[in-house]
């Protein structure tokens, strides 16, 4: 069962994460994780998501995935289309980089705190 | 052909492994090792409950200078007046402890030049808790607790006499019947989101701040076994960044930023450090923010304009440790807090214990009034403003309570006859689609639901206002609703799952309206405004409604006593 549209640069549309489906390796990681059960493995051993009206957002997926294959997305009821923000698994760290609308791509290290 | 049982048998059975419920079997083990001790966790407990996400923060702490009853007025403040003394003192001497020891667990706490914890506000304490959650499984592990993961609990099992005998669930992947023995059960399943319509449409319908699998399901089973419950009618309602419902805690604890209205006036002043992260008390802030709005000077802000880049890159960095999605909101929507303040909205009520009062009414040692049956965190009542902190003191508490207390597990001939019962119950949405029949699923029930609480019981769209007239109509159509059980359609184990969460909501749902009904006063406007009764009213309404539904169903309901220990 597929669900969305498949984008041209192979993340997949209308869920509640973005899914890059050429960079799942199917390990499951994921589906173990995710707080509300939405994950599961589809006919090709790749990550799907049952309903992106009950992700909560609280990407336990995203940050689990050693291969970076998801990325948070927001309902295009509150945030515009183009803007992303993916992960990068650093040395114990998950590390963070934006781009913008307009392709401004910023990185971010949250080891620290405000203040 | 009935489903697959799979039976345990423990001493202790905790029901959710979240913040609580974690370290509370840690606990047990650490002081009884030979006890069987058993977590049951519809999740992962890797990241389950309120914390899946990460914390910047954890509150409470007792910085230099306090005390457990300088902290215990300023909880009175927050609460208005009514609070349960005896737990929040109890608790208020345990939470230094507890931060340290899971700073022994290998929590990173933040600290000054002279290794004091770094304030946030006048309770909190920063911490970098991103893996905060998987911290606490890691422990978990180590102590031997066996972990039942995608395993909700449905309902508790009792003895003729209503002693806690065991506790009944499903397997969320694998759809089988889990039957545990046990004379002890621990509920820690936090609070209860989902009863009202959520803010955001469509897609967004589980943009909350709450977590949206915490469905209140240990108030339901607490409910459902006859257990006494407190304050329902004091619901929580939060501001929050406007869309992604993320916490403005740092905005305004650490950012210093104020409230604005649209004319840029500072509408709320008042510089009182409280444990709620706005100027005054929680409700009389998210009050002052309805009148803005309701007199025409809304939306609101908090002001950010102060900020240098720097800051703005450090309270992101803070931001993707607790709640991504905030930054990504701001990124793609082109919000630069240092240039434009921050816009600011208020959530759908929730029930929870740990920041409103309402839950299980318990004793200093955390006990329910079921035999057997204890509660902390989220799930119990009577101490708002609970936090982690809280949280945790209440689960060594109950912990050692358990440990002085451990008996033997029961035999198997009471249990046999609740089992059987509890088994069709449970299965009855699946059997229905195995059958070929038609009827609701569950996420048709859950908007049936959410429709009546948000119209007649306080949503948003009415500003969460209260009247005698609608709460019971709100009741009637409840009632209504309940008549439609019987049709519930699972086609899979999820959707099992789903069912009853919305099974669970419709019980909270009930005694909330009940709650809201009979408290003839607005002791915390903004939370309960009840417009008919708009004044507070100490001669009559300082003491604790409660209820207990009897064994035909009704609600009774119950006053308690206030008690002033300070
Ligand atoms: C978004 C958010 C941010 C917060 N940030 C902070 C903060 O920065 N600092 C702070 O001090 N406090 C914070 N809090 C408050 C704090 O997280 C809670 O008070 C605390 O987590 C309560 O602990 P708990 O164990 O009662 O609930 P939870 O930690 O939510 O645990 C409940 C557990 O029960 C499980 N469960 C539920 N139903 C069932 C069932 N039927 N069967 C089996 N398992 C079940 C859930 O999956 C979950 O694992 C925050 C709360 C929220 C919602
Ligand atoms: S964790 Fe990553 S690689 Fe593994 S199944 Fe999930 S998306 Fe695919
Ligand atoms: S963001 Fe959270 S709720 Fe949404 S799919 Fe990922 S783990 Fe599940």
């Amino acid at each position: 069962m597929l669900a969305g549209n498949k984008l041209k640069d192979g993340r997949r549309k209308k869920m509640g994460v973005w899914i890059k489906r050429e960079q799942c390796i199917g390990c499951g990681e994921c589906v173990q994780i995710c707080p509300g059960d939405l994950l599961y493995l589809d006919q090709e051993e790749k990550v799907s998501i049952r309903s992106s009206r009950e992700c909560w957002q609280c990407m336990a997926c995203v940050k689990c995935c050693l291969f970076e294959a998801l990325s948070p997305k927001l309902p295009y009821s509150s945030a515009d289309y183009g803007g992303t923000l993916c992960p990068y698994q650093g040395q114990k760290k998950i590390n963070w980089v934006s781009k913008n609308k307009g392709g401004r791509v910023e990185k971010y290290f949250p080891t620290k705190q405000f203040g | 052909m009935g489903p697959e049982r799979v039976h345990f048998e423990a001493e202790v059975v905790i029901i959710g492994g979240g913040t609580a419920g974690c370290l509370a079997a840690v606990t047990i083990k650490e002081q009884a090792p030979t006890a069987r001790v058993i977590i049951m966790e519809k999740a992962d407990i890797r990241r389950s409950g309120c914390l899946a996400a990460g914390v910047n923060v954890i509150k409470a702490y007792l910085h230099p200078g306090e005390t457990p009853e300088s902290f215990l007025k300023d909880i009175r403040h927050e609460a208005r007046g009514l609070v349960r003394e005896d737990l929040v003192l109890s608790a208020a001497k345990r939470l230094n402890e507890v931060v340290e020891k899971v700073e022994r667990w290998g929590l990173s706490i933040l600290k000054n030049a002279n290794g004091a914890y770094l304030p946030h506000g006048r309770w909190g304490i920063k911490v970098d808790g991103e893996k905060l959650k998987p911290l606490l499984a890691e422990k978990v592990k180590e102590k031997e607790v066996k972990v039942l993961n995608r395993v909700a609990a449905t309902n508790y099992l009792l003895s003729k006499e209503g002693r806690v005998i065991g506790v009944a669930g499903i397997g969320v992947r694998d759809a089988c019947f889990y039957i545990i023995k046990a004379s002890t059960i621990l509920c820690t399943t936090g609070g209860c989101a989902g009863l009202y319509r959520s803010r955001n449409p469509v897609d967004g319908h589980h943009q909350i701040w709450y977590s949206p699998f915490n469905t209140g399901s240990g108030y339901a089973m607490g409910i459902r076994a006859g257990a006494e419950m407190t304050s329902f009618e004091m619901r929580f309602i939060a501001l929050t960044i406007k869309d992604v419902a993320s916490s403005i805690s740092i905005l305004t604890r650490d950012c210093g930023a104020y409230l604005l209205n649209s004319y840029g006036q500072q509408y709320l002043t008042s510089k009182n450090d409280t444990v709620s992260d706005l100027p005054f008390p929680s409700c009389l802030s998210l009050f002052a923010y309805l009148q803005e709005l309701k007199e025409g000077r809304g939306p609101c802000f908090l002001e950010t304009r102060q900020l240098t880049d720097k800051q703005v890159r450090e309270l992101k960095e803070s931001y993707l440790n607790e709640n991504p999605a905030t930054v990504l909101y701001w990124v793609t929507n082109g919000v630069e807090p240092e240039k434009k303040p921050v816009e600011i909205s208020s959530t759908e009520p929730y029930i929870v214990g740990g920041h409103g009062q309402a839950g299980y009414w318990i004793d200093q040692e955390r006990r329910t009034t079921i035999g057997g049956v204890y509660a902390c965190g989220d799930v119990a009542g009577g101490y708002p403003s609970k936090y982690i902190g809280g949280s945790w003191a209440e689960a060594i508490i109950a912990g050692e309570t358990i440990v002085d207390q451990l008996t033997s597990v029961v035999g198997d001939h009471e249990l046999m006859a609740g089992i059987f019962l509890e088994e069709q119950r449970v299965f009855a949405p699946l059997e229905r689609y195995r059958r070929g029949l038609t009827g609701i699923e569950p996420w048709e029930m859950e908007e049936r639901l959410q429709k009546i609480m948000e119209e007649y019981a306080g949503g948003i769209s009415c500003r969460y206002e209260l009247s005698e007239p609608r709460l019971l109509r709100a009741k009637e159509d409840l009632s209504q609703l309940n008549d439609q059980v019987s049709y519930l359609l699972a086609k899979n184990s999820h959707q099992l799952m789903k069912a009853h969460e919305v099974l669970d909501l419709l019980d909270v749902a009930k005694v909330t309206v009940e709650h809201l009904l009979y408290r003839r006063e607005t002791r915390w406007p903004g939370f309960q405004t009840r417009v008919d009764y708009p004044e507070r009213c100490d001669l009559h309404w300082r003491k604790f409604i409660n209820s207990r539904r009897n064994h035909n169903g009704a609600i009774e309901m119950i006053e308690r006593p206030y008690h002033q220990l300070i």
